[in-house]
């Protein structure tokens, strides 16, 4: 195949500001000539990144859907791109913005608007680590070979995630960015406050109230209380009770231990003292970047400047949410894209897996319903043997099951597709991809074939959004 | 220091090392019955040897991109015992792919025939190249009437030079190819084994069958990577002296590289593709 370039958007929609940016992604061939075809994304390029602006809110709760979608149809016109160019990339919707009563409907329709396959995302984790890869942290701990911990602070939630060797190891989420604390234009009367904003002030012996003003050193003891608890996060300082009540999800865990710190996240310029580029913000946050330029992070010279601050989720979410699948995979008759199939995981590393394969399958179809993709990890370098009998109890499984979706890990999706297809009738639609990790409880978007049909780009996402905020 | 005090120091230090070297009691090795651990099984990817290393996380992570043998450490100017043997035992398993010939009960177990090229034995098949691309009359006919007449694709394995890599993949590979083709209502002879074979045997191979596609898989030349790596050779309707380029070729098969059975999946595809582009090798535009 020739090199074929794709353009990707992403479309970051935060607490305080909404960010969106364009890419071209190179898909080429990376194998030799006399081997199977090994395509992979080669090169990416920021071609043009929108202006930073405010996310426009209805009241306390509500994003203003119709405001959001004017301003990002503004970024496609000055980056003159149209939607239909868009061949594929990722709405997130981070933070705080997350919990807004109509997130998911909001990100939903500015995906269907942004382009053929542009999926909705959102999820601490995911978040975490795609502004760690955003931000360059992944990269940074594959060239040093070092644990980095990348700490994007945003303006709601500050999301942290350790890479050694390029890939995640652990992530967490907190209550905690620089817009907890809103300010009046005089930037000393207290305007609105969250929840955690008034945990941290009463944990410096503080009571918030809004009309309230606060002296520079009472902002500066927030500020430097809020940037201890990052020490907690990240093991440099002993956890106090507070971090936890600060917890999203899930935090770090306690014995991490970095070599590096990178920091990303709209706070992170005033960490770096870069002005933030926007207009004046009225809020904690450039306090915040400066009581953690001044903790014990930059004591031993541990700290390193990404290559992206700001910008580092809405890159992460348009140029690395994709990936693509293995070059020997198996579909038939499927309609692509597939969007938002819940993953079941079922193990299958070793041939004694593979009696009661198919009932443990049966067992996730019962529990998702009946509509799921199955991942399976799948064995290295299978025998024959492994692979026909691993067909044999995935076809009596996935029988009278639609869609039929198989994912591995490992090389195998080919020749254990093409053993499917013989044990099905004729011309029944599946997909079986190898070559992508997942975990149990991810959803996938799976896209139309790419690379003259010998991959799929897969775009992994989580279960974002609260039951209540979901209706 | 005078001459004498010299000649003193170099005698004590002689004398010191002549004890030293005098041999000692080798601890007394209990017949346990157990084996010494087989180096073989080793994955070198995962293997880090130097000593008091400033990052071995790291380093073993670049070993994972590599066969390369780094990261081996040293014991003064040279490879550690455990480097050399390991070195030594990979030379000697290319050798032996090399040099031996595809075990006969291999052979039976596969229910393979197997015919032979016009070399005498295998000395004559690594020194006459010209040899190993050529049938007698006599054989070329018994292949011929071993094919079924209106056999599409013709299928058959070749020692080449490394009957480790037959004995590795050709179970693994084979069922894949021969489902494949003949599920998609494709006719697959059943495949038979050519001893002393080179890649071009296709050539009259596919003269005297007239298949349309003839697909061999051989033995590569080994190297100290592995001695277990396959190559398919498969060419549309190919004729003898036909130019090399009319080949599509697929190595690298073996269990660090391509997996027999993906390499198998994607062969049966390759095929199908020949057969309805009707081309092969820089022919066919894939």
């Amino acid at each position: 195949m020739r090199e074929e370039e794709l353009l990707s958007v992403g479309i970051d929609i935060g607490t305080s500001t909404t960010q969106c940016v364009f890419s071209r992604l190179t898909l080429s061939n990376t194998a030799s000539a006399f081997s199977v075809p090994r395509i992979r994304i080669t090169d990416k390029k920021i071609l043009y990144r929108a202006p930073v602006r405010l996310t426009p809110l209805l009241g306390a709760d509500t994003i203003d859907a119709s405001a959001l979608e004017a301003m990002i149809r503004e970024d496609y016109r000055e980056a003159g791109i149209a939607p239909s160019d868009i061949k594929l990339g990722a709405v997130i919707i981070t933070g705080e913005t997350a919990r807004k009563a109509n997130a998911r409907a909001v990100t939903q329709a500015l995906s269907r608007f942004a382009g053929e396959f542009v999926v909705a995302t959102a999820g601490p984790a995911l978040e975490s680590i795609l502004a760690g890869r955003g931000s360059g942290a992944s990269e940074l701990s594959a060239k040093k070979g070092r644990r980095v911990l990348n700490l994007d602070i945003g303006g709601g939630t500050t999301n942290m995630a350790l890479f050694v060797a390029g890939d995640p190891v652990c992530d967490g989420c907190l209550d905690l960015g620089g817009r907890l604390l809103r300010f009046e234009s005089d930037r000393q009367t207290v305007l609105s406050f969250t929840r955690a904003m008034q945990r941290i002030a009463e944990d410096v012996g503080m009571v918030l109230r809004e009309g309230q003003r606060l002296t520079d050193a009472d902002q500066d003891r927030l500020a430097e209380r809020m940037a201890r608890i990052l020490e907690e996060a990240a093991g440099l300082r002993e956890r106090s009770a507070l971090y936890s009540q600060l917890v999203v999800e899930h935090g770090l865990p306690e014995d991490i231990r970095a070599d590096l710190f990178t920091f990303s996240g709209g706070v992170a310029d005033c960490v770096y003292g870069l002005s933030r580029n926007s207009a004046d913000f009225c809020d904690l946050g450039e306090r915040l970047g400066r009581a953690v330029a001044r903790s014990r992070f930059f004591e031993q010279e541990r700290v390193v400047r990404p290559n992206e601050t700001s910008h580092a989720t809405v890159i992460g979410v348009g140029a690395y949410s994709v990936t693509v699948s293995g070059s020997t995979i198996q579909f038939k008759n499927v309609q692509l894209p597939m969007a938002s199939l819940p993953v079941a995981s079922v193990p299958f590393q070793s041939p004694s897996d593979i009696s009661g394969l198919a009932s443990a399958i049966e067992e996730q179809y019962r529990i998702f319903d009946g509509e799921c993709a199955i991942y399976l990890q799948g064995v290295q370098s299978p025998d024959w043997s492994t692979v026909s009998d691993a067909a044999k109890e995935i076809a009596r499984a996935m029988a009278e099951h639609e869609p039929k979706v198989i994912i591995l890990r490992e090389d195998m999706a080919k020749a254990l597709g093409q053993a499917l297809g013989r044990l099905w009738p004729k011309d029944t639609p599946f997909l079986c991809l190898d070559g992508i990790e997942l975990m149990y409880g991810d959803t996938v978007d799976i896209g139309a074939p790419l690379g003259d049909g010998r991959v799929v780009p897969v775009i992994v996402k989580t279960f974002a959004f609260s039951q209540d905020a979901g209706r | 220091m005078t001459e004498q005090q010299i000649r003193a120091v170099v005698e004590q230090v002689l004398r010191q090392l002549q004890q030293e070297g005098k041999p000692q009691a080798l601890p007394k090795q209990e017949a346990s019955g157990d084996a010494l651990p087989d180096i073989m099984a080793v994955d070198l990817r995962r293997q880090y040897l130097v000593e008091h290393p400033h990052d071995q996380a790291a380093f073993l992570a670049m070993k994972e991109r590599t066969p390369a043998r780094i990261g081996v450490g040293h014991a003064g100017a040279r490879y550690r015992t455990e480097t050399m043997l390991r070195f030594q035992a990979d030379h000697a398993a290319a050798q032996d792919a090399v040099f031996s010939d595809v075990p006969d009960e291999f052979l039976q177990q596969m229910g393979w025939t197997a015919f032979q090229t016009t070399c005498e034995n295998r000395e004559e098949f690594l020194t006459r190249p010209d040899k190993g691309r050529v049938f007698s009359a006599d054989t070329l006919q018994k292949i011929k009437a071993a094919v079924p007449a209106g056999t599409q694709v013709v299928l058959y394995v070749a020692d080449g030079l490394s009957s480790s890599a037959v004995h590795a993949n050709a179970a693994n590979i084979l069922p894949v190819i021969l489902e494949g083709l003949r599920g998609a209502g494709l006719k697959v002879n059943d495949p038979f084994f050519v001893r002393f074979g080179r890649v071009a045997t296709q050539d009259q191979i596919g003269e005297a069958t007239g298949a349309d596609v003839v697909c061999v898989l051989l033995g590569e030349r080994p190297g100290l990577v592995t001695a277990e790596s396959m190559s398919a050779y498969i060419a549309y309707r190919p004729t003898v002296g036909m130019a090399e380029s009319r080949r599509t070729v697929l190595a690298n098969i073996h269990r660090g590289g391509t997996p027999a059975v993906e390499a198998g999946a994607h062969i049966v595809d390759l095929i199908q593709l020949m057969l309805e582009k009707k081309a092969s090798g820089t022919d066919l535009p894939i």
